[in-house]
This record gives C-alpha cells, structure tokens and sequence, in this order.
C-alpha cells in the first residue's frame, strides 16, 4: 500500500492511519519533492511543471522497489497523481483509493469545481504571507543555534514542513490542473472517500469523479472538511479495509 | 483591587477576538471584540458559521490544507495569517492562534482561537513582499540581461549578436515585436538582420540619411522611449503607423553602440534594436538603465564581431588568392586560364566577372555569371582603365557595384578585369585592396600564359618546317610518315622522322627521339636529323654512322641521350641493315608472315658513356611486299600498364591493318593505338617496300584460314592500286573457291592444303586455287553450284582443272582495261 499525502503537508498526515495497515500490507510512505524530508535538489521546474511529473515520481518508486498489485491512497491532489500514474502503468495497480478527489479546482461552465480563477490567485498571495511571517520567525532560531538542528524540528507549525518556493509551484500546478479528460481512461477499481462539507472539494465534485471513473465506489464519510485522514482516522480506517 | 478583573468582562473585552468552535469549526462561543471587530451579530455565527466560513476563498483553501491538518497533528497552530471578512464584506486582516483540546480519552473536544488585529503588520508585510517581488522581477531583469550577456560573449558574428539581442527584451521586459537592425558601413544603410515576428526581419533596407525612425535614433545614438501611440504621433509619424498596425502601445529605439552606457560623444552606433509592448508602459530608471546596458554590450559584442569578421575575411581572401594563383597555374594556355579565373570568381566573389585581353584585333574575352553590365558603358570604361592603367571600382549612378581593373604585367597593361559583387558582399571599392592584389595576380598568371602560347607557337613552327622536307619516293618503295603533338597543353617535343636515298639504290630511314621539349629540343631535333643526313655515306652502314653521331654530340650537348633507330635498304638486293641507340625496335611484316620485333643490334642512347662505345648493326633480308615501322616510346607507353603490353597491343593492331593500303596507315595506328587525348607526342614513318609479284599461299583446309588469306589478298591487291569493284570481285571469288575446296574437296580434312596463286597485269588480275582433294557426293553438287554462280558472276573469266584434285583459274579484267 503506497499512501500519497496531499498539498499543503508531508507524509505526517498519514500518522493516524497507514499503522493500522502495516499488519497486513507492505506499506509505503513518501514525501513529494518539496515536502517533509524529502530531497529539495531534485525538483526541477519543468519535470513538475504538471502533474504528470509527480505521477512519474510514483511509478519510479513501485519501480524501485518493485512493488506489484499495488493498493494506492491518494489524499487530495494525490488521488488525481495516483490516477494518472495507474492510467500510464495499470499493470501494477489492484485498487486506488481516492480521498477527496477533483480532477479540477476551478469552475469551467456547467462544471462546479467549487472555486473562481481569483480564488486561486487569492490562495497564493495566502500562501506569501504566511511563509513571509514563517520565515521570519523560523529563520533568526535556526541561525541562531546552528548547533543545535533539533531546535528547527520543535519549532511552531514545523509539521507538514514545505519549501515555500516549491510548495507555491505545487499549489499552482494543484489548483490550475484540469484532469477531467484522464478520468475515463482509468480501468483500475477505485474507492472515493466524499466528506460532509468538504470546501476543497465539494461533494458535487466526488459525484463527478464517481459518475466518470468506471467501476468506482462512493463512500460518503460522516467526517467534515478535507482531511477525515486527520480528522476522523477510525471512519477512515474501516472505508478503506471495507473496500479492498 | 483595581487591577482586579472581572472573568466575563475579560473575556468579552480583551484586547483580541475569542472564538471556541467544535473540531468541525462550527462557532460555539465569540467574544465582544471579534463581533466589534468583523459587525457579526453573535445570532449570525454562534451554531451557524464555522471559522473558515469567515475566511476569503483563498484563506479558504489554506485553512483546509495546512491550518486543520497542522491544528490535528500538532494540537495548535501559532501566527497564521487570514483575512477575515467582515458583515460589511470588509477583510480584516488577522493572525490567528489556536489550540486544540482534548477530552480525557484524548478524543478531540474543542478548539480556541485568538485572532489579533494585524493590519498594520499586515500592511508592512505587504511592503516587505512587495520590494521582494520587485527585487525578484529585478533579478529576472538582471538575469535575463546576464544570460544575454554570456550569449554575446560566445557569439562570433554579428549576425549571431543580432539573434542573441533581439531575444533579450522579451526575457527581462515581456516586450514584443523586437528587431535589430544592423549599420552596413559600406552601403550607408540599415539592414533588419533579426526579429521575433515569425515571418523574419524586415527585407527594406533603410539608408543612413533617411528619416525614418530607425536611421534618426541610429545618427542620434540616444534611447527612445515612445510611451504610447500619441507620443509616437508627435515625433515619428511613420512609426505610429506602424505601432497601430502591430498592436503595439509602447516602444523603445535602443542604439547599439561601442561606448559607456549613456555616453554618445565618440561612440559608434552598430545597429538599432526596437521593441515594443502590446500595454502602455512606462520604464522606470532601474528597466532603463537594464536597456541602456543592453545597448552598451550589445554594441561592443557587435564590435568585436565586426573584428572577428574582418580578420576572417582577411583571411578568406588570402587563402582565395594563394588557391586562385595555384590554380591559375595549371593551365598553361591563355584562354584556359583568363576561363578559369572568371569561374573562379563567379560566385564566390562577384555576380559577374569578364577578362577582356588586348590580344590581336578584336581581343579575347572570358566571362562567367551576370548579369552583364550595360556593354557601351563598359567598353568606355575599359578604354579609360587600358589608357591610364588605373582601377575604377565604382561606377557612379550607372552600377555602382561594377568594378573595372587593368591586368598588368611588367608596367604593360594586358587587358582587364572587369566584375560585380555578389549581392550582400561588401562594395567593389571597400574590396579594393584585395581586388587590387588579385588582379595584379591575375596580370602575371596570363602574361606567363601569353608568353608560353607564343613560344610554344614558334617551337611547333620550327619543327613543322623541320619535318616538312620532302621525303623521296621511288617505284622500289614508299613511305609513309605520321607526327601528333600531344594533346595535352605541353611544349613540343623532340621526336622526328626521316627518310633520305644517300645514293640511287640505297634508302635511309630515321626515327629518333631528342631529351627535352620546347624551342631548344626543336632545334636540337633539326641538328641531329641534319647530321644523320650529313654523316650516312653508301660505305658507313649504320654502326658507324652512331659512333659518328656519339662525336657529334659531345659537340652539341643537347643531343646527348638522344635515341635514334636508323636502318639502310639496299634497293637493288631488297636487303636491310639497322641499328638502334637507344631506341625501340623497328617492327617487321613480311609477306605471309606475323609482325615480329627486330631485336638485334641494340645499343645504348647517343653519346651515353656508360659499357661499350663500340656500335653494331644486323643485316636483314627483305622480300617485297615487307613493311618496316619505325615509332617514338609515346605509341606504345602508358602510365597504366607494362611496356610488354604495349609492344603486345602495337603488334596486334598492326597485323590487324596488314591490308591496310599504306596511305593513311600511321595515321590510323596512331589514332588507334594513342587515341585524341595522350600526354606525349608521337612520331611513326612506315616503309613500304617493293610490292609482290605473285601472291602464293598455302593454306590449311581450315575456313578460319580464309579470313587470314583475304586479308593478306586485300593487302596485295591495294598495294598493286587495284580498284575497288574488282578487289571486291577477287576476294569474293577467291573465298568462295577456297571454301568449296575446303568443303567439297577435303569435307573439312584439316591436313588438307590449298594453294593459292595470283598475279597481276596491267590488264588483268588472275587467281588460281588449287587442292588435292577428292570432289563427290550429290549434295556437294547444289552448294558448289551456288558458290559457282557467285564465282561466274564476279569473274570474266573461270576455267576448272580436274586432275590430280581441282584447279580453278579466275580472271577480272581491271577497270583501266574494261
């Protein structure tokens, strides 16, 4: 089982939830480039200049570690790289669950992705003032106290650590990607986890994955807002073992 | 106390907002201040909203992905900022605090929130972000202009400059439509070398002096910033035309210049680079000192590209000049090498090139390319440069490009040299060192020509009228002679024949071969034929006349290593003595017989002193009919293959022409056997000697044989001037009788002999075929009857003989006599 954190935070996010599969799965947690620990002199702008290149990223570990029937758990925008990577290289894939779906962000015509263009761009000024307040703060300690790394790790919101420059790009490519036309390419089982008031994405739009993903299973979850990984682990928990 | 607070009042009234929500957000408790704050009633929030429903769209997003997940994982979350928007849809900026708790079983309970006016941090942030992003957009500037920079620094022409540049506003400015122009000294104009319009660079070139926009910023050298299409209106009319058409709001006209940035006093402006803005755009100072700067590298990479040109022109020229006098060499005639300049400057260097020489009446000329000038024009000019020896390398008005030069060669002027520059080479007149050089090359080149083409005329002369003697003739003999000078544009050689009676029966006949080529082996050729002529006496025989000749040439000392084959016929014994120094063997037909080699009495070249001085010769008995040829070593020696097979391949084609009449016999061996294209001369004299009476042969019942016999009867036939309808008659009638011997008297017995028997009158020509063979057989008869008829019909006269075998006797009478 590879579980995939979403945007805005690192493998962490899957604290409550990948223990309770390592009894019965091989399980594998990685960060995206930018995220957590991982190497952040590997992202290259053009590779990850889409989602393609993170989907690629997926299947260079399965292929690394050679891992085969793979039961993939997407959170957020991992769900649509999980999509991609399973529509290129379907051999290796038994099932996906997908928590939080959207193959696009924004409103197109008749299509409700739950936000407007300036929302996104209103995200991303968000997102600058506070990595502005982040580093400011974080900046001075750490410098302060170069023999002493662990300080860094004990900071404020130090969880779900991202490189501000990348995690800026990461949510540009996230907010303005427009899957819609891989979903019927899929031919692998997929489970969707819908929460209740979800803002990121709205039921409206797990219906719609739901309706273009042939084959796929809707659990609408009890848990609210956009992380029931977090939120609600045992609802969790029990969807995905209830699937595969 | 009165610091002493009240709890509630503490609560209500902090100096902060005060939010308690359950874990899903939802408002269970809001103080006074955060109502004061955002103008919510309590009613609208208190079990109605949510915290994030307070937040912008975008705080929205960030709350989902990092403010819930972090508050989960970690319990609180410090100084994160949102923007809460207010009832009146007013955004307050906020830092917000929040500390999740936990009941007893660690399930979570509720979350507490503290939101703090930050809008004036918030303000300072937004300052602080903003010089950041200035900067940033700064350094992309900076950047772009960096790796502009770098670009030009690796670009070795000025037209690679030109690509590196126009790519360089739309990097550090988002400008479009960008074009460089670039200064053509030499033309006084500008030439759009780069664009970014797909459609590439504007094809009009724009003279220095006219008023268009490009040539006004180009003769300033200042920047022009034109902000928009009004400002355009007011100073270049043109170029607001041209912005309206485009799209284009803003432009800027930078010079390309070699100075300091924003210096013009003494800088050189290389080229004009225009770029353009599809919005309305004002430069601040930072973006227009980037341009300035850009202008400033740009024209010292120009610059330098500018130097690199010239010297690898310089050096192109050299190298055209070494490979144009190297190849000027290789034909050693006039018009060959007047031809082969011209193609080679068409079109490496000129459109059109001409070589007009002032030689004989109407002179010579050689052209290649055009299209070619106006030709009254250029007759005037080529006078005037012929008169004053003078280059013109412009015609004014006319065809400014066309350039006329005078070939000169010894202060003489031999002709000129007329061209125009390739389109998009620089002028004639900027060329004119170069042009200068070549031509004065060219003079030298065609005046060595013309001297060679004039020697060479002399020498052919002078050996023309040295061979042209009368050679004897006499009923005992004939002789035939052939000389072909090599094909090839060499000076002559020193082959020659010779054929002279030292006394009334005793013929000389001479082929010899002098060392060298040219005037003096001409001339050398002439001393030694005059003193064979000289030293040959009826007593000498040819050994001595060798030695004579050894003596001789330690007089004249370019005779020395001379070969010569020489023989002596005595008519009246029809007996031949030879001898050759040096030389290659006479080759023999006899009558009957096969060509074969005289190999005897050989020795070495006139006036070698290497073995033996003593000379020897070989006596020869000749019958009538015989034919001696006597050859030079260029009809027989090739580079290609071994002398053996030339003697081979001489041998074949001779007795292949054995009936050959002897007129026009060397001649025909020589074409045969050397062909047009050969790298030498050839000199070739055949003897004649006698004629046979009688011809008799004795042949093989072989019908392969009847070949060989009509060549040896044809052969004997024209050597007796017999005419054409009777040959053809006598060798008719003589095969068919040959092959009905053959067939009918010995039925392809190959031990079986035919003889063959003719003779000749002046009236009359009479063969006789006679075999031993026993005639029979019924069907024989049929055949032998149709062979009989032909016989009948070509012959006035056929008698049959049957004793002892079969004679037939056949007569023709000759035309003469009919």
């Amino acid at each position: 089982m590879i579980f995939a954190h979403g945007y805005g935070c690192d493998q962490n996010m899957w604290r409550y939830v990948a223990p309770e599969f390592a009894g019965t799965h091989r399980v594998v947690l990685f960060d995206h480039v930018g995220a957590g620990k991982s190497d952040l002199r590997a992202y290259e702008e053009e590779r990850y200049s889409n989602l393609e290149g993170y989907a690629s990223d997926v299947l260079e570990i399965i292929h690394d570690l050679d891992l085969r029937d793979v039961i993939f758990v997407g959170h957020s925008v991992s769900a649509m790289i999980g999509v991609l990577a399973a529509i290129r290289e379907p051999q290796r894939f038994a099932k996906l669950v997908l928590i939080g779906p959207s193959p696009r962000y924004i409103d197109d015509g008749d299509y409700v992705g739950g936000f407007a263009k300036t929302d996104v761009e209103e995200m991303l000024a968000s997102l600058d003032s506070n990595y502005l307040g982040w580093s400011s703060a974080i900046a001075p300690v750490i410098m302060g106290n170069p023999d002493r790394p662990e300080l860094g790790a004990e900071l404020t919101n130090s969880f779900c650590a991202t490189d501000p420059e990348i995690a800026r790009k990461f949510a540009f490519v996230t907010f303005t990607a427009d899957n819609r036309d891989d979903l019927p390419k899929l031919r692998t089982p997929a489970l969707i986890l819908q929460c209740t008031d979800d803002v990121i994405a709205p039921a409206v739009v797990g219906d719609y994955v739901h309706e273009h993903l042939r084959g796929s299973t809707l659990v609408a979850m009890n848990a609210t807002g956009h992380c029931p990984n977090l939120s609600a682990p045992a609802e969790t928990v029990a969807a995905i073992k209830g699937y595969i | 106390m009165p610091w002493e607070e009240d709890p509630g009042d503490l609560y209500e009234h902090a100096p902060c907002g005060y939010l308690t929500t359950l874990p899903d957000g939802t408002i269970v408790r809001v103080n006074e201040t955060f109502l004061a704050w955002t103008g919510y009633e309590r009613s609208e929030l208190v079990g109605r909203k949510r915290f994030r429903d307070l937040l912008s769209p975008g705080d929205k997003i960030y709350h989902e992905t990092h403010y819930a997940p972090l508050l989960s994982m970690q319990g609180d979350v410090h100084e994160v900022a949102f923007d809460v928007v207010c009832a009146d849809r007013r955004r307050l900026p906020t830092l917000v605090n929040s500390v999740l708790g936990r009941d007893p079983a660690g399930h979570p309970r509720a979350i507490r929130t503290m939101v703090f006016d930050a809008t004036e941090r918030r303000g300072y942030e937004k300052e602080l972000l903003k010089a950041r992003r200035t900067a940033e957009a700064s350094e992309l500037r900076v950047r772009a202009l960096q790796q502009v920079v770098a670009e030009l620094s690796a670009a070795p022409s000025a037209a690679e400059v030109a690509g590196a540049v126009v790519r360089a506003p739309a990097a550090a400015f988002d400008a479009a439509f960008c074009n460089v122009w670039l200064v053509d000294p030499d033309r006084d104009q500008l030439t759009a070398v780069a664009s970014t319009d797909p459609d590439g660079p504007a094809r009009d070139d724009i003279p220095c002096s006219s008023s268009r926009p490009i040539a006004e910023v180009a003769r300033r050298g200042d920047l022009h910033v034109v902000p928009t299409i009004a400002a355009a209106e007011e100073r270049f009319p043109e170029l607001a035309d041209t912005m309206r058409r485009t799209g284009i709001r803003s432009a800027v006209l930078l010079p390309l210049t070699t100075g300091f940035a924003g210096e013009t006093i003494g800088a050189e402006v290389l080229g004009v680079l225009s770029f353009g803005f599809t919005e309305e755009r004002e430069l601040d100072e930072p973006e227009l000192s980037v341009v300035r700067l850009l202008g400033h590298q740009a024209g010292q990479a120009l610059d330098r590209a500018r130097l690199y040109d010239d010297a690898g022109r310089r050096e192109a020229r050299a190298m055209f000049l070494a490979e144009t006098t190297r190849a000027l060499e290789e034909p050693y005639r006039l018009m060959p090498r007047a031809r082969n300049l011209v193609e080679r400057l068409v079109p490496a260097i000129a459109e059109w090139a001409a070589v007009r020489l002032q030689i004989g009446p109407a002179g010579l000329l050689a052209d290649a390319g055009g299209p070619a000038p106006d030709q009254v024009r250029l007759a005037e000019r080529v006078a005037i440069v012929v008169a004053n020896g003078k280059a013109e390398f412009t015609d004014v008005g006319a065809d400014p490009d066309c350039a006329v030069l005078p070939l000169t060669a010894g202060g003489k002027v031999l002709g000129t040299l007329a061209l125009r520059m390739a389109p998009g080479r620089r002028t004639a007149a900027a060329e004119a060192a170069f042009l200068s050089d070549l031509a004065d090359r060219a003079g030298l080149a065609l005046e060595n020509a013309r001297l060679y083409e004039q020697e060479r005329a002399i020498a052919r002369t002078l050996q023309r009228s040295l061979l042209a003697g009368d050679l004897p003739s006499d009923p005992r003999f004939a002789v035939e002679t052939h000389y072909q000078a090599a094909a090839q544009d060499l000076e002559v050689g020193g082959d020659w024949f010779d054929a002279f009676l030292i006394t009334q029966d005793k013929l000389a006949v001479v082929v010899g071969d002098v060392v060298g080529r040219g005037i003096d082996a001409a001339t050398t050729m002439g001393q030694l034929r005059s003193a064979i002529r000289a030293l040959a006496s009826a007593e000498a025989g040819p050994a001595r006349l060798l030695e004579r000749l050894d003596r001789f040439v330690d007089r004249v000392e370019s005779a020395r290593m001379a070969t010569v084959a020489y023989a002596e016929v005595d008519l009246t014994t029809n007996e031949m003595t030879y001898a050759c120094a040096g030389h290659l063997p006479p080759l023999l037909t006899e009558p009957g017989g096969s060509p074969r080699y005289l190999l005897d009495a050989r020795s070495g070249a006139i006036g070698s002193r290497a073995g033996s001085t003593a000379r020897i010769e070989h006596r020869v008995p000749l019958s009538p009919g015989s034919r001696l040829l006597l050859y030079t070593d260029g009809l027989i020696e090739r580079r290609t293959r071994p002398i053996d097979k030339g003697f081979e391949v001489l041998a074949r084609t001779y007795a292949g022409r054995r009936d050959s009449p002897l007129p026009g016999l060397t001649k025909g061996l020589a074409q045969t056997l050397v062909g047009g294209d050969h790298p030498d001369d050839v000199c070739l004299l055949c003897l004649s000697l006698g004629t046979e009476e009688r011809l008799e042969r004795s042949i093989g019942a072989d019908p392969v044989q009847i070949a060989l016999l009509r060549k040896d009867l044809r052969g004997w036939l024209v050597s007796h001037d017999v005419d054409d309808d009777s040959t053809q008659a006598v060798l008719l009638a003589c095969s068919e009788a040959v092959a009905n011997a053959i067939e009918h008297g010995y039925r392809n017995d190959p031990f079986g002999i035919v003889d063959v028997t003719a003779t000749i009158s002046a009236a009359a020509i009479e063969v006789e075929v006679t075999d031993r063979g026993n005639w029979k057989g019924p069907t024989g008869e049929v055949s032998r009857g149709r062979g009989l008829r032909l016989i009948r019909q070509v012959m006035d006269q056929v008698n049959f003989d049957r004793r002892d075998g079969t004679t037939v006797t056949m007569r023709r009478t000759r035309r003469e006599a009919r």
